[in-house]
């Protein structure tokens, strides 16, 4: 009798337990759904003032309450464009370094530099850049590279601006690519890698036909994920970017970003319509994290069904 | 012989591009060593000189005068983190055992699965924006270091729950078993047996979501604020490192940017150290 | 490391004189990192014919003809010393051209490596990384290719198709294919038959016969049935050494060398 009831006693509490669990998950669940109803319904006096030309309109004018996201999503995209443009080839490169070109010990030594990157954390990035690295930008790089001809590197050289901007944001994005890419490298089979050094090809071109088609799938996650971190990054952008609600052509000149605006802006937004324009600032920066995130994981998900076959 | 009327490609073409792709992986390398070394080498200069042990138990300095410390800030951003692990790190553990144990292939599990991938992919100034609409804006609108701390649980939250997960998958399924045959209930296999032979990789993602929010600005700017008053309790604006950072450092005080250098300092040292720990501990884990 | 003590003699009891070999190993010793896997070996190859290199796993029969297009090199810490002469100069010296090297001789691995590209992609990596063809050529090279590796009828309709789709046997085809492009002269075979099941490996024992016509041929082989039914000569390693080397039919019938004798009516190994 006894053994029956320390039994369903047992039983019960793993029920119990299971519950738990569930209702944990569910809490996610919960708050993904919290955090897109909070953003669309405090935004909706905003929606339903401006509509669609919210995103279009480069308005931007607290006096006459007209405010328009165009300039911001504008900034995201070229800081973000720029970044990866940077972060890409260099990662790849470094990726490379550790994993074919240096010796072992080299290869901790400067991997481990790189993951610390990682650990900076961003309003340092932002300090360093708005007190160090942009007065070097006005007086070194921007002066040197105003001599490329086109309309991307005119105008004055400010410091800060679009290109510090994307700069910096490489620089964060750098360690994530990175150590993806060295993973992806080291899961390309070595006899592979072997076959096609027999046939003559150099170190390069095993890299270039070999190792990155067969890991094109893990580069490209790379990318969302480097992606990802750069559009949504904050304060290192906010110290850096001018924080001007204009687009210009110039990369030279100051801009602001999604992010940028929501830090310089929220706390001094008097108006309830301000506020809610910002919000929906923010709800725009949610969808398009949201796109990038899914479809980072169907392409994840198609990778791992790729791996299976 | 046939081959010697083959148009042979001469390999020197091919050559140069390796030997200039070597070259450029050396300088992407170096390039990566030496921002790092500047910007660690920018704080020390700067944060340095303010560093004694009368930084860290002095309240801040009025604008423009004497040098005082981080006292306050300090234990603001302590109280705000250990409310958030107190939240975050039992929420995100449920979670993982959930995913880990019950649902490796329930639907439920999958859109779980998804949330956390997303909430961990949310930029963080948005968390911010979000706890700013649940929490400061409930009737009567109030700032307050609760709000803070929520921010940074919900960034703590999927870090742990997807370490959680990848570290009980990494047990083998054989100790559930033989565990399970010995007539031990599934939540003592769970937490006695499980969170036992994982409690390495457990750690190192609670720690992992420590440094995840340790450094974090965004989601205080509009939760937390700032204050220049001792963080008796959390129900009003609370003062805490990073916020006092980014108001000092866009100060035009010299003595506040002096104070921000400094505390970017401590900040800077902790989060490389448990970068380190984290390292070795994830080193254990593959050596094992 | 010039006077080795041990009593295993390294030259063959019977000589076997290899008239105009197209390599030459003289001397030939190999490290991985502090450890010895090959003393002071000497091997001449003879062109257009088949030499089988058979000998118990660990003997370092693969090593050997990993040296022959430098292929050790991928890795740290592995190295060779002595000579391999080819057309009278000595390709382990540091200005050899590893390229042309490479694309001379041709190696088949003992898994199938075909590339992630399709099959047509496949056999035209290595022709043009080496050969300046137009397309036409190109396109032509590779028929004719797939045809010399007895694959074209199969994937003729499938050329654009990945090359991972194919079986096994058709895989290591398609590797022989790909070799066959480069217009070798040497082609290493590093236990090419051992992944396959026993109809394909009939299949490409009979490729390696029609194969001889044209060029040479180094196999490496556990497998004695498989030495002896194809191969011209035999060289018989054992911990490192040659122990016998001779033409096939002689040494597999009468072994001078007792440590032979005991390998090839599988005593040992």
């Amino acid at each position: 009798m006894s053994f029956l009831t320390r039994s369903s006693t047992h039983r019960l509490a793993d029920r119990l337990f299971r519950w738990l669990t569930i209702a944990c998950a569910a809490s996610t669940l919960l708050l993904a759904g919290a955090i897109l109803w909070n953003l669309i319904a405090n935004s909706w006096p905003s929606i339903s003032r401006f509509g669609f030309g919210f995103i279009t309109s480069t308005q931007w004018n607290p006096v006459k309450s007209e405010y328009g996201a165009a300039s911001s999503i504008y900034g995201t995209l070229v800081s973000t464009a720029v970044a990866l443009l940077l972060a890409l080839p260099v990662s790849l490169a470094i990726a490379l370094f550790l994993t074919s070109y240096a010796p072992p010990w080299l290869a901790r030594i400067v991997g481990t530099c790189v993951e610390l990157l990682a650990a900076i954390p961003s309003i340092i990035y932002g300090m360093w850049g708005l007190f160090v690295f942009a007065p070097y930008m006005q007086k070194t790089l921007q002066p040197w590279l105003a001599r490329l001809p086109g309309p991307l590197f005119s105008g004055a050289p400010l410091g800060v601006g679009m290109l510090t901007a994307g700069i910096i944001l490489a620089l964060m994005i750098l360690p994530f690519l990175t150590a993806v890419m060295r993973d992806v490298f080291a899961m390309t089979p070595p006899v592979l890698m072997e076959s096609a050094a027999g046939m003559g090809s150099t170190s390069w071109e095993v890299t270039r036909h070999i190792s990155i088609p067969h890991g094109m799938r893990g580069l490209v996650g790379a990318t969302f994920l480097g992606l990802g971190r750069a559009i949504g990054e904050t304060m290192a952008v906010t110290f850096v970017i001018g924080n001007s609600h204009r687009i210009a052509g110039s990369l030279f000149a100051p801009g602001n970003t999604i992010a940028s605006t929501l830090a310089n802006e929220f706390n001094e937004a008097d108006s309830p319509l301000l506020e809610s324009a910002l919000i929906e600032l923010g709800l725009i920066l949610f969808a398009i994290t949201l796109i990038i995130q899914v479809l980072a994981q169907l392409w994840l998900r198609s990778l791992q069904k790729h791996q299976a076959r | 012989m046939a081959e010697l009327r083959l148009p042979h490609r001469s390999p020197g073409a091919r050559k140069a591009m390796d030997v200039f792709i070597r070259f450029f992986s050396v300088t992407s390398a170096t390039i990566g060593i030496f921002f790092l070394c500047w910007i660690l080498w920018v704080v020390l200069k700067r944060g340095h000189s303010v560093l004694s042990l009368s930084f860290f138990t002095s309240a801040p300095p009025s604008p423009g005068e004497g040098t005082g410390g981080i006292y306050y800030a300090l234990v603001g951003t302590l109280k705000m983190t250990g409310l958030a692990c107190l939240m975050g790190v039992p929420l995100g553990l449920l979670t993982g055992v959930h995913l880990a144990e019950f649902g490796r292939h329930s639907w439920f599990a999958a859109a779980v699965r998804f949330c956390v991938n997303l909430l961990m992919g949310i930029p963080s100034i948005l968390v911010g924006l979000f706890a700013y609409t649940v929490i400061v804006l409930s009737v009567p609108k109030h700032y307050s270091g609760y709000a803070g701390a929520f921010a940074l649980a919900i960034i703590m939250l999927p870090t742990v729950a997807r370490t959680t997960e990848d570290m009980l998958l990494l047990v083998p399924d054989t100790l559930r078993e033989s565990t399970l045959a010995l007539g031990i209930p599934r939540w003592r296999m769970i937490t006695g047996i499980l969170f036992r032979a994982a409690r390495k990789g457990l750690l190192t993602g609670v720690l992992l979501s420590i440094s995840r929010v340790s450094g974090e600005t965004a989601p205080l700017l509009f939760t937390a604020l700032n204050n220049n008053y001792y963080p008796k309790n959390l129900g009003r604006p609370t003062a805490n490192l990073t916020v006092t950072i980014y108001n000092y450092a866009m100060s035009p005080y010299e003595n506040w940017q002096r104070v921000a250098w400094g505390a970017s300092l401590v900040i800077m040292a902790f989060l490389l150290g448990i970068t380190v720990l984290l390292r070795t501990l994830l080193r254990e884990r593959s050596h094992r | 490391m010039n006077q080795t003590i041990e009593s295993i003699p390294h030259t063959t009891v019977s000589e076997t004189v290899i008239d105009d070999p197209i390599l030459s190993a003289q001397d030939l010793c190999f490290w991985y990192g502090n450890s010895q896997a090959l003393f002071e070996n000497n091997l001449d190859i003879a062109p257009r014919k088949i030499t089988a290199i058979i000998g118990p796993s660990g003997c370092g029969k693969s090593t050997h003809i990993r040296v022959y297009n430098r292929i050790f090199e991928q890795y740290r810490g592995q190295r060779a010393s002595g000579r391999v002469l080819m057309d009278g100069l000595d390709l382990l010296a540091p200005d050899t051209d590893i390229i042309t090297l490479r694309r001379r001789i041709g190696m088949i691995f003992q898994k199938p490596t075909p590339f992630p590209m399709s099959i047509f992609e496949n056999v035209a990596y290595g022709v043009r990384l080496h050969f300046s063809f137009t397309k036409r050529e190109l396109e032509q090279k590779v028929e004719e290719s797939l045809r010399a590796a007895a694959l074209w009828s199969e994937v003729k309709d499938l050329l654009h198709r990945p090359g991972t789709a194919l079986s096994g046997g058709q895989q290591q085809r398609l590797c022989i294919a790909r070799a066959l492009a480069m217009s070798p002269e040497i082609l290493l075979m590093d236990e090419p038959t051992s992944a396959i099941d026993p109809v394909a490996t009939a299949r490409i024992e009979e490729l390696m016969l029609e194969l001889k016509q044209r060029l040479t041929i180094v196999i490496v082989t556990h497998n004695m049935q498989q030495a002896a039914r194809i191969s011209d000569y035999t060289a018989f390693f054992y911990q490192g050494r040659i122990i016998e080397f001779g033409p096939t039919a002689r040494l597999f019938t009468k072994p001078t060398h007792p440590q032979t004798e005991e390998y090839i009516t599988g005593r040992f190994g």
